[in-house]
């Protein structure tokens, strides 16, 4: 009896250790993979009320997409340090060349803030207002340069290539050989074609940054942020966003 | 000593009957999603302050090259 019930025991637990390893939530394997990153940035907030108050700002806002067993999900989310302190970006929306988004320090919403995309020379400025803890800011925030990495470079391939299968450079197993030959003129080419619908992504605005400072009619590039806003602006001039940048517009032509 | 065997038999087969049920955990339990999986804002906030840090850390390296290249 004893070894009818022995054996028993054992059979069950073999047979049930998965299952009581996700009961007790070792959830089973979650792939990740950031979807776009909306804005990565470095700049400094400035008091609207006293220009000796200011805080040194960095933010990444992005759309992180979690897979797991066939199923996915994707969050749009983000972290901005004010002086060193970790506020959590939350509802963010990129629109018209505007990136806006609600500012939340634990659970607790303590602000929000609103910037708009400007093109200083090289660099892509983001223009705005920042409010937090009742405080109000002018905020001014470089996007630093974030190339595209050959693995990333693979699945961007490989997910435009799904969609257009007309393309003649989507051969068999391109997103492969593009891992590793980035350089390759089908691999450029399909890169940008990727990027074109996804100007959002600061990695795309990296891609197209060269081609569309030389080729600023492109159809392309009208869908950058910096083109958006601009037209935005002209149909709204008294968003305040829309007068900060019009100041540093203004500063770059007397330049 | 038969009588045993087909004892043992019985309790195996029953073992293992249950074991599959278990196995199938959409039949007992709602199944595990992603959708349900606690934390992954805060995974993803991790994840973007990871970028953060690796752009900024790549921009200092690069400032610094260039002011050596000045040197």
């Amino acid at each position: 009896m004893r070894k009818i019930l022995a054996t028993f025991i054992v059979a069950m637990l073999v047979l049930s250790t998965p299952i009581l390893a996700e009961e007790l939530g070792e959830v089973k394997s979650v792939d990740t993979e950031v979807k776009a990153i909306l804005h990565l940035g470095k700049g400094l907030a400035i008091s609207t009320s006293d220009p000796t108050d200011f805080s040194i700002i960095k933010a990444g806002v992005g759309k992180v997409e979690f897979r797991s067993g066939g199923e996915n999900k994707e969050l749009k989310t983000g972290v901005m340090f004010v002086d060193g302190e970790k506020y959590r970006i939350r509802n963010a929306t990129l629109e018209e060349g505007t990136l806006s988004a609600k500012l939340y320090l634990n659970a607790t919403e303590v602000g929000s803030f609103s910037v708009l995309s400007t093109q200083k020379g090289e660099h892509e400025i983001w223009v705005g207002t920042l409010q937090l803890n009742g405080k109000n800011y002018n905020l001014y925030i470089l996007e630093l340069p974030r190339e595209m990495k050959s693995k990333e470079l693979r699945d961007k391939v490989a997910e435009y290539c799904r969609e257009h299968v007309e393309d003649e450079n989507c051969k068999e197993k391109i997103h492969e050989y593009c891992e590793n030959n980035p350089k390759d003129s089908r691999c450029v080419a399909l890169t940008k074609a990727f990027c074109r619908d996804n100007t959002d992504d600061t990695r795309c605005r990296q891609e197209l940054k060269a081609y569309c400072q030389n080729n600023p009619d492109a159809a392309e590039c009208s869908k950058m942020p910096m083109v958006k806003a601009k037209m935005f602006c002209e149909q709204n001039p008294d968003v305040p966003r829309c007068k900060i940048a019009k100041r540093v517009m203004e500063k770059r032509g007397r330049q | 000593m038969d009588t045993k065997i087909a004892i043992l038999a019985v309790v195996l087969v029953i073992a293992v009957g249950i074991g599959f049920y278990l196995r199938n955990p959409q039949q007992i339990t709602p199944k595990t999603t992603v959708q349900q999986t606690a934390g992954l804002e805060e995974r993803a906030d991790q994840i973007l302050e990871d970028e953060l840090t690796s752009v900024l850390e790549t921009q200092d390296i690069e400032n610094l090259e260039n002011a050596l290249l000045v040197e």
